[in-house]
């Protein structure tokens, strides 16, 4: 709900409406007290005969045991104002002059008759055309009968209207009125609008307004409790409403009465308690012995004899609940004041401006207000719930709207967030990109430090030092050339298992030793195409082999060389073939005369062994070479 | 025979007239030390082997082969390179080179290649025969470019390479040249691939080329798909 002030004029024109509103209630109800032009109709006064009875029967409609003395009596007549304990029938004696000429248009208009009514004239019974009989519960409706030309004759005539009510049953008969049959007839159609029709109307609007609150209520029970308790309250006092619609009695009066009391009190305990949560107060204690005191009325108000309800009923449950209003009308205006919203003074002006129909209603009760009156407010209060209802619709549609930005509102964040994600992952791919890059080229730094770098630095060192030989720049410069192709060899795109880059290197080979007339042998054992390693481990790999080929080849003589690639046994035992180390061996045959047969000129000192034997530690493996005069097996085992 | 040499180097271009005129029946109609000139030759003069180097100051080798293929088609094509480098190699093939050679090479090895070329055999590294299956299989891994049709065929007839080549993806290769780029790839020579599978040593070298030419065929008109599609690009 919005604070006030933020949307000035709506509010203003919404409170004149309210206030309008309100106004038209009570005016309206006042445009049915008699006109002038309705007054020269009017019989003020009547003979009445009280015959008691138990007031249920309908049988005390006839003056045949005139016995009983008749007195004067002024109308309107509340009989629990007038006759206080009376029950019975009490028979009203009118004497109407009609003018010959008027005989056949004249009419008797009761603007309220309680509770059943019987009526004759000259003696002959009358009905009302909608077959109203003697036994009709009329409640507080009018009735309006056209008076039959043949019943009347010129000058006096007497007309009983015999009303029939329970003791304390607000039974009673309002002033008459006979005359013109259209002037009474249009009377009589504006008050039965106001009193039946419109009431159908406003009862019929709160019960529709409040059921989308109450689904509201029930989607999401405890978000929207206001809208429960306002719903509820709605629903109840609009059905409990129409029971002043009734021209007859659903139950029997001992159930009837305290039910239609009851759920009086049911509604307006939710309407309070409403109007204290609007209010943001939330008193547990409160509105827990609220609910109590809602029970325990109820159930007294059943308890109570019927004869006794009308007498008890406002002090059991009206007053209490009257007193409870004032309190909880009296919050919720203090909590308006201090903290005002554009609901809360709409309704609190609502509210307020319940009270003079709420009195007048009182009064009207008790019979000590104005008989003739209608009740005001079955006709005001709904129009508040109605205004409240479409308040709390527009709240309803309000926060869905709001609902709807937010969502719009997350989708954007969402949208951003996602950006950000990915401009995040793409600097992070970036990053990664460039760290793989520099450790790529470290690693080639690295690996044309130990290589390349190496052989042309002391090449260049011997060179200056005049200590090397045509022949060794050659084999110097075709090491350093034979390194760099080795780096190609053990890796590349389409590289990557250890047999891919010996296969590299063999085929790189082969032509140069096919020239020298040596043949290479290539030999796969099963499940050596799977072994992958790093890349600088594979590299170190190929320098063993080309090395031991070079020595094969250069100083064994050899004229047939074979690579042969094995599972070691221990990877083909099952219970270590799924392990991540590799376990293998490469194995390097020649046919040559043998190491210890090679000439001392190309031995070089075993530093080519030694060299062989450092890098086959350094892979974590062992390094063998058996030789004889048949050949030389190298072996390197991983 | 009529070669034309694409080399900016100088002191190689040197080194390969010295190597080449070691045969009496070669000549050099052109030798061009860089792009532009090498394509304005092309057109203008005939060959029968071209010797390319693919670094030239103003542009790639590529291109001349390519130009070379459209102008003469007979002619084969020798990469002369320093390191046998997958990418450049198969880029060079894709344009279609017919054989590469490591300029390190001893000269009986550079003239034992330009004569092979002329029989007819391409040489082929394990590099390069998994580079190309690799092609292959991804091609007919079904990248959704196979048209609808064709989807119903069974697994098995996928691998017949029987010469309808239903997508440019697939060069279109036979069975039994799978065969020979698989051996090749895991380190087998050609020599022993046709031990392997029962053929004369010539016609499983005569095999590469043919392979070449068929890659070759299949990358025309979007050479440049195919290198960005085999990571060369």
């Amino acid at each position: 709900m919005e604070i006030v002030g933020r949307t000035g004029a709506r509010r203003l024109v919404l409170v004149i409406g309210i206030i309008l509103a309100l106004l038209v209630a009570p005016l309206a109800a006042g445009s049915l007290t008699p006109s002038a032009s309705l007054s020269p109709w009017r019989l003020g006064d009547a003979a009445l005969t009280l015959v008691p009875g138990d007031g249920g029967s309908s049988e005390g409609g006839s003056l045949s045991g005139a016995s009983l003395s008749e007195s004067p009596v002024g109308l309107p007549d509340p009989w629990n104002r007038k006759h206080p304990g009376f029950g019975g029938t009490g028979h009203y004696r009118f004497t109407v002059r009609v003018e010959p000429g008027a005989l056949a248009d004249r009419a008797l208009y009761v603007p309220r008759l309680s509770n059943h009514g019987a009526i004759e004239i000259n003696g002959a019974p009358l009905t009302e055309p909608g077959g109203i009989g003697n036994a009709s519960w009329h409640w507080n409706r009018p009735v309006y009968l056209v008076l039959p030309a043949g019943n009347l004759h010129a000058g006096d005539n007497s007309i009983v209207i015999s009303v029939t009510g329970l003791a304390n049953s607000r039974a009673g008969l309002s002033e008459i009125y006979v005359g013109p049959r259209d002037l009474l007839g249009d009377a009589y159609r504006l008050r039965w609008f106001f009193q039946v029709d419109l009431l159908w109307i406003a009862n019929l609007t709160v019960v529709i307004l409040a059921v989308p609150l109450l689904f509201n209520w029930l989607r999401d029970p405890v978000g929207s409790t206001n809208y429960g308790l306002f719903g509820a309250g709605s629903i109840l006092f609009g059905l409990r409403n129409f029971h002043g619609l009734f021209d007859f009695l659903p139950l029997p009066v001992a159930y009837w009465w305290p039910l239609v009391s009851a759920s009086l009190g049911w509604s307006l305990c939710f309407i309070f308690v409403f109007l204290l949560r609007l209010c943001d107060y939330r008193w547990r204690a409160f509105e827990i012995a609220l609910a109590v005191f809602a029970v325990a009325g109820s159930i007294m108000l059943f308890a109570v004899p019927t004869a006794r309800f009308m007498a008890l009923a406002p002090w059991l449950w009206y007053i209490p609940l009257f007193v409870v209003g004032l309190f909880c009308v009296g919050v919720f205006a203090y909590g308006t004041f201090a903290r005002p919203t554009l609901h809360r003074v709409v309704l609190l002006v609502g509210v307020l401006g319940q009270i003079g129909p709420a009195v007048h209603d009182i009064l009207w009760i008790q019979g000590t207000g104005s008989f003739s009156s209608v009740l005001w407010m079955a006709l005001s209060f709904p129009l508040v719930l109605i205004i409240t209802s479409v308040l709390l619709a527009d709240d309803m549609a309000k926060t869905r709207a709001a609902l709807g930005n937010m969502n719009k509102l997350l989708e954007a964040r969402v949208a951003a967030a996602r950006r950000d994600l990915e401009a995040m992952y793409e600097s992070r791919r970036a990053t990664e990109r460039e760290a793989i890059g520099t450790q790529e080229r470290m690693r080639l730094m690295r690996d044309m430090h130990d290589g390349v770098g190496t052989r042309l630095s002391l090449l260049l060192s011997g060179l200056t030092r005049g200590e090397i030989a045509a022949g060794e720049v050659e084999d110097a410069v075709r090491g350093s050339l034979e390194e760099l192709h080795l780096l190609l060899d053990a890796r590349g795109p389409s590289t990557a298992t250890l047999a891919d880059a010996l296969a590299n290197l063999r085929y790189r080979l082969d032509p140069r030793l096919a020239a020298t007339g040596v043949e290479t042998r290539w030999e796969l054992g099963p499940g050596v195409e799977d072994i992958v390693l790093s890349a600088e481990a594979t590299l170190h790999v190929l320098r063993i082999v080309q090395e031991c080929i070079t020595n094969a080849v250069r100083h064994g003589q050899a004229r047939v060389v074979t690579f042969r690639i094995e599972r070691s046994d221990a990877a083909l035992q099952p219970d270590s073939a799924a392990g991540t180390t590799p376990s293998f061996v490469i194995l390097v045959i020649d046919d040559g005369v043998g190491i210890d047969n090679a000439s001392a000129l190309t031995r070089g000192g075993g530093r080519g062994l030694a060299n062989m034997r450092a890098r086959s530690e350094a892979l974590g493996g062992t390094f063998t070479l058996h030789s004889d005069a048949t050949g030389t097996v190298a072996r390197l085992a991983l | 025979m009529r070669l034309f040499v694409v080399e900016d180097d100088p002191y190689w271009q040197q080194a390969i007239r010295t190597i080449i005129e070691r045969r009496a029946e070669y000549r050099i109609v052109a030798a061009c030390g860089n792009l532009a000139q090498a394509l304005r030759a092309v057109q203008e003069t005939p060959f029968d082997l071209m010797i390319v180097d693919l670094g030239l100051p103003d542009g790639s080798g590529i291109d001349v082969i390519r130009a070379a293929r459209r102008h003469q088609p007979e002619a084969d094509i020798l990469v002369a390179t320093v390191f046998a480098d997958e990418a450049n190699v198969v880029a060079a093939i894709y344009a279609g080179a017919t054989g590469y050679l490591l300029k390190e090479s001893a000269p009986d090895q550079w003239i034992a290649a330009i004569d092979e070329l002329r029989a007819g055999n391409s040489p082929i590294d394990p590099k390069i025969a998994r580079h190309i299956l690799g092609a292959v299989q991804r091609g007919r891994g079904g990248m959704g470019r196979q048209p609808v049709g064709h989807q119903a065929q069974s697994p098995a007839q996928l691998p017949a390479g029987d010469g309808e080549a239903a997508d440019s993806d697939d060069p279109g290769l036979t069975a039994r040249e799978m065969e020979v780029l698989q051996l090749v790839a895991r380190g087998f020579t050609l020599v022993e691939v046709a031990k392997f599978l029962n053929m004369s040593p010539h016609t499983s070298r005569g095999h590469a080329k043919a392979i070449y030419r068929k890659l070759e065929v299949s990358s025309r008109g979007e050479a440049v798909f195919e290198a960005s599609a085999l990571g060369l690009i």
